[in-house]
């Protein structure tokens, strides 16, 4: 069933040619600047009219969280959700329900001394007690940590898995990699789907020039001297990027932090070896056999990894 | 409209919590009982004691008004919190009548609070005129603070903003005895008329409801109610 349809949506100077339709069910995420999105939002609410082009909500039941919404930060987290449950006249019990947004411990504790995590996921548990029919995110994850990222992954699982849409915009196509599996993006003017594969790449300069590699053409990614190396056909590129960073942004492409300064492309590697005790490495495919250290605590994952 | 009175209720509840939990806002309040207790004991038992009971209500009803009402709204504008409200299916003004009434709650207890610590007895007051009279004066402060909170981007604005307003209403009357420009002036205002209320009341005469203190009171309240009326309309519609 579509939820909503945009029909080549115009707002001057702000949006072009928005053309999209959302079903139930669907994982979608969308690549827009805040500004965008914003003035989507803004269309979507009727506070104006679009320039061109019209919205036709097939819902009543949609909400929207922007990325500047607040909380009210004195109150406790169980005060909180009592308010909007009353609201949304729900009868859920919030203690129940707190164990799907993780928050289960955090309910006597006052919503300003939560972490970003936290925070979100309480905007995520505000939303569902009004049981939408589709829920329409911005830039939720923004500056979290992966860890942190798998964590509110699973929320919004939990409450896809509870039949709402969770449609998300980002300007950040490895925040919307996380959590859907279609991603459209603007390109030429046109809503364009995305193919995960030619999105991303990262860039190296290097001699004065600079260079981009797709994620698969990257072997591993060496830490020297405390900068961060691509190697990439028996080359070394370097790069201003951190290898936490690198962490985060690779993690959806198959590459594994094998070790303190190295992150590897599992697709490349073709042996884990043990060449002394407790010491093991990675060897990779191709005409080098180039080899990786491996940490001790990291063998049972990367086992663990490369059977999937 | 029963809809609508379940969620001025639940306004009602949250606004209350989130004003008890803020200090800034509650200083008006506790310094006008505060004010009144201390001068209560200094002052001989007299006709002061009105003077002193009608300076800690405008402290209350005219500078806790005006302050609770503009610091609340501005609060919600600057950290963002009205949006989920409107998006929670909670019109404007379901917000503003619970607001209104929470702040008319914590006033109105205040202002029977400051009889007894002023050491007045209660058969010295109408009780009734006074609730009447606190009452209707808290809406127009109120009303008056939201001007201002509506105008203001953030707390501090609404800060810089109010002061005038509430110097005008709340401190400006303390003063009517000692120049007849500024007593003729204060008249017209509706704290004005609280503070001869509260005088007459505990003179020996005792207060009447005369027509031009009736119509003044109504005028305030209007002006004020469709100058609101005005600018949230303005807001809302604000648009690209």
């Amino acid at each position: 069933m579509d939820l909503i349809e945009f029909d080549h949506v115009t707002k001057k100077d702000y949006l072009e040619d928005f053309d999209l339709t959302i079903a139930s069910q669907q994982k979608l995420g969308i690549k827009l600047s805040h500004e965008e999105t914003m003035t989507l939002f803004d269309l979507i609410q009727k506070r104006y009219l679009p320039t061109d082009g019209s919205i036709n909500c097939k819902t009543d039941s949609l909400m929207i969280e922007r990325k500047d919404n607040g909380l009210y930060e004195k109150m406790k987290v169980k005060a909180y959700l009592s308010i909007f449950k009353r609201l949304a006249d729900n009868e859920v019990d919030i203690y129940v329900k707190a164990k799907y947004f993780f928050l289960q411990n955090e309910l006597n504790k006052r919503i300003e001394t939560l972490s970003d995590l936290q925070k979100e996921l309480l905007k995520l548990f505000r939303m569902s007690l009004f049981n939408p029919d589709l829920i329409m995110i911005e830039s939720p994850m923004h500056d979290f940590s992966i860890e942190e990222s798998e964590v509110y992954t699973k929320a919004i699982n939990n409450i896809r898995n509870d039949g709402i849409t969770a449609a998300l915009f980002s300007s950040s196509v490895e925040e919307l990699l996380l959590l859907n599996s279609e991603i459209y993006q603007m390109i030429d003017g046109h809503l364009t789907l995305l193919n995960k594969e030619t999105t991303f790449k990262l860039s190296s300069h290097k001699d004065n020039q600079q260079f981009f590699f797709e994620p698969k053409e990257i072997d591993f990614v060496e830490s020297i001297n405390g900068i961060s190396h691509f190697k990439v056909q028996s080359k070394y590129y370097p790069t201003n990027l951190t290898m936490n960073q690198l962490e985060q942004k690779l993690n959806n492409y198959g590459f594994y932090r094998c070790h303190r300064s190295y992150l590897v492309n599992l697709n490349r590697i073709s042996e884990i070896t043990n060449y002394a005790k407790n010491s093991y490495g990675l060897i990779l495919n191709g005409p080098q056999h180039d080899q990786v250290p491996l940490s001790r605590t990291k063998v049972d994952e990367i086992k663990h990894l490369l059977k999937r | 409209m029963k809809l609508a009175m379940r969620k001025i209720i639940i306004v009602f509840w949250l606004q209350l919590q989130l004003i008890i939990k803020n200090m800034t806002l509650l200083i008006a309040p506790l310094m006008s009982i505060g004010y009144v207790i201390v001068f209560g004991k200094i002052v001989i038992k007299g006709s002061s004691l009105g003077y002193f009971l009608s300076i800690g209500m405008l402290c209350n009803v005219a500078m806790g008004g005006i302050m609770m009402s503009s610091m609340s709204l501005a609060a919600e504008k600057e950290k963002k919190t009205l949006q989920f409200l409107w998006d929670s299916s909670v019109s404007p003004t379901e917000y503003f009548c619970g607001n209104a009434l929470a702040i008319e709650a914590i006033i109105v207890i205040t202002s029977l609070i400051l009889i007894p610590a002023g050491g007045i007895r209660l058969e010295q007051i109408s009780l009734v005129n006074y609730l009447i009279m606190t009452i209707i004066c808290t809406l127009i402060s109120i009303l008056l603070g939201y001007i201002v909170g509506i105008i203001s981007p953030n707390q501090t604005v609404a800060g810089i903003i109010g002061l005038p307003v509430m110097f005008f209403f709340a401190v400006l009357p303390m003063f009517k005895i000692f120049s007849q420009t500024v007593y003729q002036i204060v008249s017209h205002s509706y704290s004005g008329i609280l503070m001869k209320f509260i005088a007459v009341s505990l003179s020996k005469a005792s207060y009447h409801w005369s027509v031009s203190d009736i119509g003044t009171l109504i005028i305030w309240f209007l002006s004020t109610l469709i100058l609101l009326i005005l600018l949230t309309n303005f807001e809302l519609k604000k648009g690209k």
